[in-house]
């Protein structure tokens, strides 16, 4: 199926030198990926780098394919991290993608990679995500990347610049035999702008003509008596290569007069919110020129540092500031130790003025900068001032004219999602029984159970590891627990993490999981058990969730289909009635409705076009029966399930409705029914292109029950 | 140094899967298209399911060198504030994103979120403090309900994106022309035909000024008389004479309760009959007197909230009520437009209803339904909360006639144990009232006003009305320590009574905000003595 692009979008991937493409960072990585000559990509999808997933995968068939590029469907980011052993041991170009926290889940064979070092560029698009609307904890790639000897790329928010970083990512790699991680921050990700293009290159060795063999070479083993040469190898003769490549080839830039006497060191798309700032304090305009007293060190390669680089900036200047964005602040003790090592005296500032936890949003730079600028330009201190002030005070007023915060808006699982109505249930178990259960949830949509309405998500702790965080927590508590975990998440990594430890240590819990056919959180992908491979290739294997637990032993499994309420309810209180201490199994099996309805809609429009006898169903709620005490919204929070007036001018509150986007999945009437709420849900089916019996029967009912004459 | 070249900048409220990503798609393949430099972008994380997410957009006309752009919007520096919806423009608005001269082009539409639906009452955000901020942050603002103006000129509401971005076109920030907007709608493939007639509507109407500069969909609010002619007319012929003098009988007895009366006369008229009517208005008598006598003539705040939660009270919605309303031919009319059914397409309708016993044995006359419980107590504990859950397809002749017999067990209405249980406790309500008004105006006004709480069916509904003897019993006492240590009583009422009114079972939680409000004031009070 096709993902997040459109023919025309993919097809901009063919374009040659001096022709433009427009699309998001993902496109323009993909191209330059493409420019680079690569032979395999593959990754796990997440934010933000989930549409370079989507990218690949509707690519895959009108052009990758005919590159010779092998695309995979990577089962976890270890595996993904693990194809890279191609670059190690044949001169082939690659890249992999994940989001932040895929660094962590890679890193055992990252590490191995990068000691060994590979021959061809060998490219990690890290999915960066220090901000504000981040779906992770907060964390950077570089102190992990340190670790490993990992070349960092941190490109300015410029579509342009992406482009050209995507291409020098793979030189540095080979011009360094190190491995690269290219951080694809959200400002990059998810903007849209046009690009200049350059020429697809097609990789020496690929699917269509390979390589005769891989090299062996034993010197290259990651194991004793080599680990120690490959680590001075790594630090006496590879980094320095990659320090000298990125001077060469200037991939850091300097924007304004090197000489100038105010410095500031900038990186990623740090520099644009610094830009901004100048601008906005008269001391740069929008082309990247800035006022004579100042000039900007943006780094786009934040790791290594290049000491003489840095040091030829800072030494002659009167101040010079660091704008680095988070924690640990690496790059600020390294040009700390750099300057103290070489005796250079300029006074240097860093997170003594700027933020230095959490992102860096312009109103958090701004006072910051211009309180740096009003001290060293004095006869230029009052405008600046003034001009700070003005927006400080433009945002006071804002504050004034809300004396009742703005209500949040989180996100909540979609209008018939399979998944809510599991979580209405155990709601709605938990108010008629008053048992409170331990909920270890995991990395999925189900996740959002954590919010309102539901508030049943009490850990959530990292991807795979959901049941497995109530191990102890489930033998020193007199708590039940009942861990949920979705198909996708299943199969990159819970299996082992929690079936198989969770068998292993005889775990007493309950297993929900939710089967709904995709990886749907990060936007719907295939994973093992929607059948074929993101790129719609055929899948190798049948996976098959409830033989998979029994042929790993589990003795107590149950499916069940969370739209058939009564039946669901009953085999969850079977199984947690269970009283054998050990691991039970409740699948819920329904797809993803956001999917479903992908087919189902246009296959329900050509039906009824074509004459075909159709059931439309969608709920309601009578106004007049509705009495306003909103239960449904607290055990439900359906999209389609909204709020109208009140027909009677007495009541205080509004009432219960449904709007047109109802896709007629009933759980709010088996709600009604579950939690013995009222009797205002109800459910209508209209069928177009009735037979003529049908109708006459319907005109039949119609002339007997009077109130059912239309007016 | 002097700003050349300064990027127009535009920050854009959505809700997540509402189409704002084609809106910022349309409006940067649009200026390309028109010769700009453009770049938009759009903060997602997990909001792309139905949370907010904000889109930034800056462009420039193409000069001689690449812009360096911002990812993020500066606050009070965003020249265009776009939004599809409200309650987003109040959030951007809060941000203080807006420049002294910018434009503000809203739609009104509400998308209420999860945490509005959830309280009972006072959850939905007041638009009113949104659109006072925008015409306060903003001399050129357009709020308008988009999904009206396209509606009104037969466009599919899917459409009510395009119709804002063509505003947007034609507005002083951007005046460009409509073609290269035109290609860029037409590249999207996404419903072509209406969004391009709803962008030429836009534009046409930014032009030529006739879009409006605040336009809401609200409901008209009528007045008694227009409230009581349209609810006369609502009645069958044969009742209609009946509601006249009733309503005249009760506006005679207080004047100044007419819009209630236009209403609860009507419910309860609907509801048995003329007599019982009458029950009504001598009730809501009583009070007034006591009220009259306490505070003057011409006071009647107190009858009033009596009056208005009497009517709803005493209008219970027992099976009978239930199935009367689900009988009215008006029901049906309304199924027939909400979910287009046309002409003579078979359509049906299942009612999903949960009885649970007393609902059931509640009907019958008071002795019967008596012997029916204590047989089903003694038969199992939990009697009356067992679940009775049943689909009844009212449209066919089976399930119509149920609720037909259902709806006629109203006649005997009068001898039912229901009815026999609410006199009790509409007594135990009124000599509250009477007690507090007795002793003080607002502790009675917030008796009355604590009425409103008693709603909903079965289990909900036994636990609003724990609250509200709770209330009555031990925070009415409360409130008056708190009066006679010189707290607002009044202002500590409301707010304990909008707690209580948030969600039934909320009792608790209301006696113990009294008791902390007592705590504060007293040994501020003690020191003044």
């Amino acid at each position: 199926m096709s993902h997040a692009f459109n023919t025309s979008e993919i097809d901009q991937l063919e374009h040659t030198s001096g022709q433009t493409l427009y699309g998001d960072g993902a496109l323009v990585v993909l191209k330059g990926l493409l420019e680079a000559g690569i032979s395999y990509f593959g990754g796990y999808p997440g934010a933000p780098t989930a549409n370079l997933i989507d990218a690949a995968a509707d690519a895959y068939e009108p052009v990758l394919k005919k590159y010779g590029v092998y695309v995979e469907s990577s089962a976890n980011e270890m595996s993904a991290a693990a194809m890279c052993t191609a670059s190690v041991f044949a001169p082939v170009r690659g890249a992999v993608t994940w989001k932040v926290l895929g660094n962590g889940v890679s890193t055992d064979v990252v590490d191995h990679v990068s000691q060994i070092g590979p021959l061809g560029g060998c490219v990690l698009v890290v999915g960066e995500d220090y901000g504000v609307s981040s779906t992770t904890v907060a964390q950077r790639t570089l102190p992990w990347a340190m670790k490993s000897g990992i070349i960092v790329v941190d490109p300015r928010a410029d579509q342009q610049l992406l482009l050209r970083m995507t291409r020098e990512s793979f030189e540095l790699s080979e011009a360094s035999t190190s491995v690269v991680a290219l951080l694809l921050r959200p400002q990059l990700s998810h903007a849209n702008a046009q690009v200049t293009v350059g020429d697809n290159r097609i990789g020496q060795y690929n699917v269509i003509s390979k390589l005769k063999e891989g090299i062996k070479d034993p010197a290259r083993y990651p194991l004793p008596p080599n680990t120690q040469r490959q680590e001075l190898e790594r630090y006496r003769d590879r980094l320095p290569k990659a320090r000298e490549y990125i001077v060469q080839h200037g991939l850091n830039e300097i924007f304004g007069a090197p000489d100038a006497p105010i410095g500031i060191i900038t990186h990623g798309t740090v520099f644009n919110t610094v830009m901004r700032v100048l601008a906005n304090l008269g001391l740069a305009d929008e082309d990247g020129v800035t006022d004579p007293a100042i000039s900007v060190l943006q780094l786009n390669v934040v790791y290594p540092l290049c000491d003489e680089q840095i040091i030829d900036f800072i030494k002659d200047k009167r101040e010079v500031l660091l704008v680095e964005e988070g924690q640990p602040d690496l790059m600020e003790q390294q040009i700390r130790a750099l300057l103290h090592q070489r005796g250079i005296a300029t006074p240097f500032h860093g997170h003594d003025l700027i933020p230095g936890v959490g992102e860096l949003v312009p109103g958090r730079v701004l006072p910051a900068l211009a309180q740096f600028m009003a001290r060293l330009l004095p006869d230029r201190a009052e405008a600046i001032s003034a001009t700070a002030n003005g927006y400080v005070e433009r945002q006071k007023l804002a504050a004034t004219l809300f004396p009742k915060p703005v209500t949040p808006r989180p996100p909540t699982f979609c209008t018939g999602c399979p998944e809510r109505p599991v979580f209405s249930m155990m709601k709605i178990n938990e108010m008629l029984t008053g048992q409170k259960d331990w909920h270890a949830t995991d990395v999925g949509c189900y996740g959002m159970a954590g919010l309102a309405p539901f508030h049943m998500a009490d850990s959530n702790i990292g991807m795979g590891g959901g049941l497995a965080a109530a191990t102890a927590l489930s033998a020193i508590s007199e708590q039940k627990n009942v861990s949920v975990v979705g198909d996708g998440t299943l199969w990159h990594s819970a299996l082992n993490t929690c079936v198989v430890n969770g068998l292993y240590n005889k775990q007493d819990a309950t297993y929900l999981v939710l089967d709904n056919k995709w990886t749907a959180m990060t936007g719907a992908h295939e994973n093992p058990n929607s059948g074929p491979q993101l790129t719609g290739q055929a899948s190798g294997g049948v996976f098959n969730i409830e033989r998979t637990f029994k042929g790993l032993g589990v003795k107590h499994v149950e499916k069940a289909n969370p739209y058939n309420f009564r039946d669901f309810q009953k085999k969850l209180k079977k199984i947690q009635a269970d009283p054998d201490p050990q691991l039970r199994v409740l699948i819920s099996e329904a797809e993803c409705q956001l999917q479903r309805q992908r087919t189902v809609k246009p296959m329900r429009a050509k039906a009824i076009a074509e004459g075909k006898r159709t059931e439309v169903e969608r709920l309601g709620v009578d106004e007049e029966v509705c009495v306003g005490d909103h239960s449904c919204m607290r055990v439900n929070g359906c999209p389609s399930l909204t709020l109208e007036e009140s027909p009677n001018t007495l009541k205080t509150a509004p009432v219960a409705a449904i709007d047109t986007t109802c896709v007629g999945c009933g759980v709010c009437g088996e709600i009604a029914h579950a939690a013995q709420l009222c009797p205002s849900f109800h459910k209508v089916t209209v069928v177009r292109n009735a037979s003529r019996f049908e109708r006459f029967m319907q005109r039949l009912s119609e002339r007997l029950l009077p109130a059912l004459r239309a007016a | 140094m002097p700003r050349q070249n300064r990027a127009t900048r535009i920050l854009i409220g959505t809700v997540g899967g509402q189409g704002g990503g084609v809106l910022s798609d349309w409006m940067v393949k649009g200026l390309i298209n028109a010769g700009w430099q453009a770049q938009s972008i759009g903060l997602l994380g997990l909001s792309q399911r139905a949370g907010s997410v904000i889109y930034y957009v800056e462009a420039r006309p193409h000069g001689d060198k690449p812009p360096i752009l911002s990812a993020y919007a500066v606050p009070g520096d965003v020249d265009l504030l776009l939004s599809q919806e409200f309650l987003e423009l109040g959030r951007l608005l809060q941000g203080g994103f807006a420049h002294p001269d910018c434009t503000i082009i809203a739609n009104t539409y509400r998308y209420y979120g999860t945490l509005e639906k959830t309280p009972a009452e006072g959850g939905i955000y007041p638009s009113g403090v949104i659109r006072k901020a925008a015409e306060t942050l903003s001399a050129d603002s357009y709020l308008f309900h988009a999904q009206e103006v396209v509606a009104q000129a037969g466009l599919s509401l899917l459409s009510s994106n395009a119709v804002l971005l063509g505003a947007v076109v034609a507005s002083k920030v951007f005046d460009l022309p409509a073609e290269p907007f035109h290609a860029a709608i037409k590249e999207a493939e996404v419903g072509v035909a209406d969004n391009l007639k709803a962008f030429d509507l836009g534009y046409r109407m930014m032009r030529d000024g006739t879009l409006p500069r605040a336009l809401f969909k609200e409901s008209e609010v009528l007045d008694w008389q227009q409230l009581a002619q349209q609810r006369e007319q609502a009645l069958p012929q044969r009742r209609r004479s009946d509601y006249r003098s009733l309503l005249d009988q009760a506006r005679s007895a207080v004047p100044p309760l007419s819009r209630i009366f236009a209403e609860a006369c009507y419910r309860l008229l609907d509801f048995q009959d003329a007599a019982y009517v009458r029950d009504y208005i001598a009730r809501v008598q009583e009070v007034h007197a006591a009220e009259t006598a306490k505070s003057g003539s011409d006071s009647s705040i107190v009858t009033a909230s009596y009056a208005q939660h009497l009517a709803n009270w005493m209008s219970y919605e027992d099976a009978q009520r239930v199935a009367q309303l689900k009988l009215r031919p008006e029901r049906f009319a309304k199924m027939r437009q909400d979910h287009s059914v046309r002409g003579e397409d078979p359509f049906w309708v299942d009612d999903f209803l949960a009885p649970d016993p007393p609902q059931i044995y509640g009907m019958l006359p008071a002795p019967i339904g008596r012997w029916i419980r204590a047989r089903g107590q003694r038969w199992r504990a939990d009697f009356d909360h067992m679940s009775m859950p049943m689909r009844v397809r009212i449209n066919r002749p089976w399930g119509y006639l149920t609720m037909s017999l259902v709806a006629a067990m109203r006649h005997l209405r009068r001898r039912s144990l229901r009815h026999h249980e609410e006199l009790i406790l509409l007594r135990r309500w009124r000599d509250a009232v009477l007690h507090w008004l007795g002793r003080d105006a607002t502790l009675g006004r917030l008796a009355a006003d604590a009425g409103r709480v008693v709603k909903g069916y079965g289990r909900v509904r036994d636990k609003a009305l724990d609250d509200l003897w709770m209330f009555i019993d031990q925070g009415l006492p409360l409130l008056e320590q708190l009066s006679a240590a010189g707290s607002d009583a009044a202002a500590v009422g409301d707010e304990a009574l909008k707690l209580l009114a948030s969600e039934a079972g909320k009792g608790a939680a209301c006696l113990y905000l009294l008791r902390d409000r007592l705590a504060a004031a007293l040994p501020a009070s003690s020191a003044a003595a």
